[in-house]
């Protein structure tokens, strides 16, 4: 009980976990490839997405204590459970990568900095550090109180859009074939579910309090729907400009921009959000990697740091390929992690369901 | 309490918290101030002479001082490439730019000929300039506005954004910001409309063409090495006279440069520009320009944007005279004001071809009685628009409105949105005509237009 966390906790971590590198520069990739029709591709998605959460549930009913490792290991063996995990660790470092590749490239934007690189780093890797040694509990309670401020700033971001004139954007300009298309070009931005399922032993479940949960992921999708489509209403064919939705939501208003610097709300949020997000992603390397290597959690964390820092640096140092590889190679690891993933502990449940039926 | 601390350090994120203290807050302490680093330029400019740019900066100081006035000066560099331009720019002024903050981008019209995009994508996508910045277009030397508005803002209290702005909502009826001009850019119409300033010299047109920006050297001068002379004039531009007055439709005039030291020379550039002291006054006449695919096409005047905008709901507050109006044996001169406006708008496909019907209901409120005005008086035997006056009125409104779509044929520019209103409400036929006639360009010219005035005294 020490170490695990509430239904509502779980479900905020769910709620943050869906904002990942969709709040800046998603909206602007995808109207480049398929205009406002977007929001139906994103719509899309969720609903794809969704449907891992009554498949979560379930699995959390039938394996109420069990590890998630221990279970894929006893019906995929150690090494299918181990590969399984190996793709989980590499989803969760790139999506740590993209993240603060792109809130980087907006910090460095906002403040006018050419290079801080390694006040970025000093900034967010302790705190992330800290954050996965003391535990998912005192993570979540943290975002749980910052949870409120969040919120407040995310949605002050969305209003502020209703000052400015704003109207429809065209939509059903791209072919069917280009939205399906996209469903699979940027799954890599979605499929974050696996957080969840990582750290289902950590989740005190209550039946009565699933709920919670379904109304946290409903809130999460519902606020990230919305800003695609006051984004694409305000913008509409300068869309693809604009890399940082929720920020230039606020920002392009020329009553507002009298006032100076307003975007601070825009910046604030995004940098509550990233960093609870970077908790997160660096949370999900460390629990894959305690799984597949025989060393603890402060192996993992140092790890992480070190193929973190050589990974921005030497293989992707540019933003730009980051960007390009979300869209190449990246969506395949996605799929996995976000459709075969749920699917195989869909088939572990109902493997399970019967057995117990059987036992019955 | 030995022990306290021992315990307390064994915790490793406290040791981080306490070396990150340790580093930065001494750092923090005895680094300079960011406005020694970096400029905050409130406007720009670009000019081009011959094939060299040149990049005015209206940059904004932040200095300690009892008033409230903010000193701003004019700093430019020119180069054979924006990006050099600019580079030369910061060289002059000795920090980093800054666009965030610009409010204002004037272009002059000579870079105009050629598609506008090439030129400010530099800054847009490189150098960080907001989309919200308001996009100006002067038939002078850009810097010369951005000098001229220097004293605009220290005598009246206006900024060039704000003047534009007025423009912008009771004349244009539409946003001329960057992000307006790219939308515009981008669309199937690929035109936009930008806002117009001018300089006046003491209320007529300035002698010299002012485009080449050796010309407006201000009076301290700082060469650098490289392409090109960078130049700094700054200035105070709280010396200068200010007088406003109207000519034509609007006019906006502040003496910029007649007050005594350099800040007054400076800032309007009046000496710098060799015409014997001649102060230099921005001129709004509520002028646009037209853009198709970027280059300038037409510069608009008021009669024609008032045409233009006649089936925007948003445009009101028009004046329309009728001339020779017979009352009593007299003939007067009625001036109305369009008060409110209603628009019911239907298009289809007849034929094949796009008709675009609509029916503009106009609350006319009766304003100004012209000839002998003393004498008479506005009240209800005024106020009831009578048939003659109401035929008169809609043949000037007609009128207006023929030649303003007309330009917009004969330019391709449909920046009343009429391709995106087909598109939207009858979008297969407008697709299949569109197919047809090989582009959007020529819709405008093949588009049967039936408007009808309803006139109504409010």
């Amino acid at each position: 009980m020490k170490y695990s966390i509430s239904m509502r906790q779980a479900g905020i971590i769910a709620l943050f976990i869906i904002f990942s590198n969709k709040i800046l520069l998603l909206p602007g990739l995808m109207h480049e490839y398929i205009k406002a029709d977007a929001v139906f591709a994103v719509i899309l998605l969720f609903a794809l997405e969704f449907l891992t959460i009554p498949i979560f549930l379930k699995f959390k009913r039938n394996f109420p204590k069990e590890k998630l490792y221990d279970i894929l290991k006893h019906y995929l063996t150690a090494i299918g459970a181990k590969l399984i995990y190996l793709a989980a660790i590499v989803f969760m470092i790139f999506k740590a990568l993209l993240t603060f590749s792109v809130v980087y490239v907006y910090f460095k934007e906002q403040i006018y900095q050419e290079e801080f690189i390694w006040i970025a780093l000093i900034a967010f890797l302790p705190i992330m550090n800290h954050s996965v040694m003391s535990g998912l509990r005192p993570t979540a309670r943290t975002m749980e109180l910052f949870f409120s401020i969040i919120l407040t700033g995310f949605i002050f971001c969305l209003v502020i859009s209703f000052f400015t004139p704003i109207s429809t954007p065209f939509f059903f300009v791209s072919s069917a074939k280009d939205i399906f298309f996209s469903l699979y070009k940027y799954a890599f931005t979605f499929g974050d579910f696996i957080f969840l399922f990582l750290i289902i032993d950590k989740i005190d479940y209550k039946k009565a309090q699933e709920k919670k949960i379904y109304f946290y992921v409903s809130l999460g999708m519902f606020l990230v729907i919305t800003l695609f489509f006051l984004f694409y209403c305000k913008y509409h064919l300068t869309s693809f400009m604009h890399n940082n939705a929720l920020a230039d939501l606020l920002v392009f208003s020329v009553q507002f921009n009298a006032i100076g610097r307003l975007d601070i709300v825009a910046m604030l949020t995004i940098m509550m959000v990233t960093l609870f997000q970077m908790e997160l992603f660096c949370f999900g390397f460390c629990e894959c990697f305690v799984n597949i290597f025989p060393l603890n959690k402060l192996y993992g964390v140092v790890f992480f740091d070190i193929i973190f820092l050589i990974l921005y640096y030497i293989f992707i140092g540019k933003y730009e390929i980051m960007v390009k590889s979300t869209v190449t190679w990246l969506p395949v690891l996605g799929l996995v992690v976000g459709v075969l993933f749920p699917i195989i502990c869909l088939i572990c449940t109902m493997i399970k369901r019967r057995k117990n039926e059987k036992t019955d | 309490m030995k022990k306290r601390i021992k315990n307390a350090f064994k915790n490793p994120m406290l040791i981080v918290l306490a070396l990150i203290i340790i580093i930065f807050t001494p750092q923090a302490i005895y680094s300079p101030g960011q406005n020694r680093d970096v400029g905050v330029v409130v406007g720009i400019g670009v000019d081009k002479q011959d094939d060299e740019f040149e990049i005015s900066l209206l940059t904004f100081i932040p200095t300690a001082q009892q008033s409230f006035e903010q000193m701003n000066s004019v700093i430019s560099g020119k180069g054979d490439t924006i990006a050099k331009a600019l580079y030369n720019a910061q060289i002059a002024m000795g920090r980093k730019v800054g666009l965030s903050h610009a409010k204002t981008t004037i272009v002059n019209q000579e870079l105009m000929q050629n598609d506008v995009a090439q030129y400010i994508d530099y800054l847009s996508r490189v150098a960080s300039l907001s989309e919200n910045t308001v996009f100006i277009c002067t038939d002078v030397s850009a810097k010369e506005i951005l000098q001229a508005s220097i004293s605009l803002e220290s005598t009246v209290g206006l900024q060039l954004e704000q003047i534009i702005g007025y423009n912008a909502k009771n004349l244009y009826v539409t946003d001329t910001s960057l992000e307006a001009f790219y939308k515009g850019y981008y669309s199937n119409a690929n035109a936009s409309l930008v806002g117009f300033l001018s300089v006046s010299c003491d209320g007529k047109q300035c002698d010299q063409s002012t485009n080449g920006a050796s010309q407006m050297e201000g009076p301290t001068q700082i060469d650098t090495a490289g392409t090109g002379a960078n130049d700094i004039s700054s200035s105070s531009g709280s010396t200068g006279a200010s007088r406003t007055g109207s000519s034509g439709s609007s006019s906006m005039q502040t003496n910029s440069a007649s007050g005594g030291s350099n800040a007054g020379e400076s800032s309007g550039g009046g000496e710098g520009g060799g015409s014997g002291g001649e102060s230099k006054h921005i001129l709004n006449e509520g002028k646009a320009v037209l853009l198709k695919n970027g280059k300038m096409v037409e510069i608009l005047s008021v009669d024609q944007l008032n045409g233009i905008n006649l089936l925007n709901i948003e445009s009101k507050n028009q004046i329309i005279t009728v001339n020779d109006v017979e009352y009593k044996g007299e003939k007067l001169k009625y001036s109305y004001r369009i008060k409110n406006k209603r628009i019911n708008t239907v298009t289809k496909f007849e034929n094949g071809y796009p008709i675009y019907t609509s029916q503009l209901i106009l609350g006319l409120e009766l304003v100004e009685i012209d000839k002998e005005n003393q004498k008479v008086k506005i009240n209800t035997e005024f106020s009831d628009i009578s048939d003659a006056v109401k035929k008169k009125i809609d043949s000037n409104l007609k009128n207006q409105f023929t030649n303003a779509i007309n330009l917009l044929k004969e330019n391709k520019a449909d920046v009343i949105g009429i391709n995106e209103h087909f598109f939207k409400t009858n979008r297969k036929e407008y697709n299949k005509f569109i197919k047809e006639i090989g582009g959007y360009d020529d819709f405008l010219n093949y588009v049967n237009f039936k408007i009808n005035f309803i006139l109504e005294s409010d």
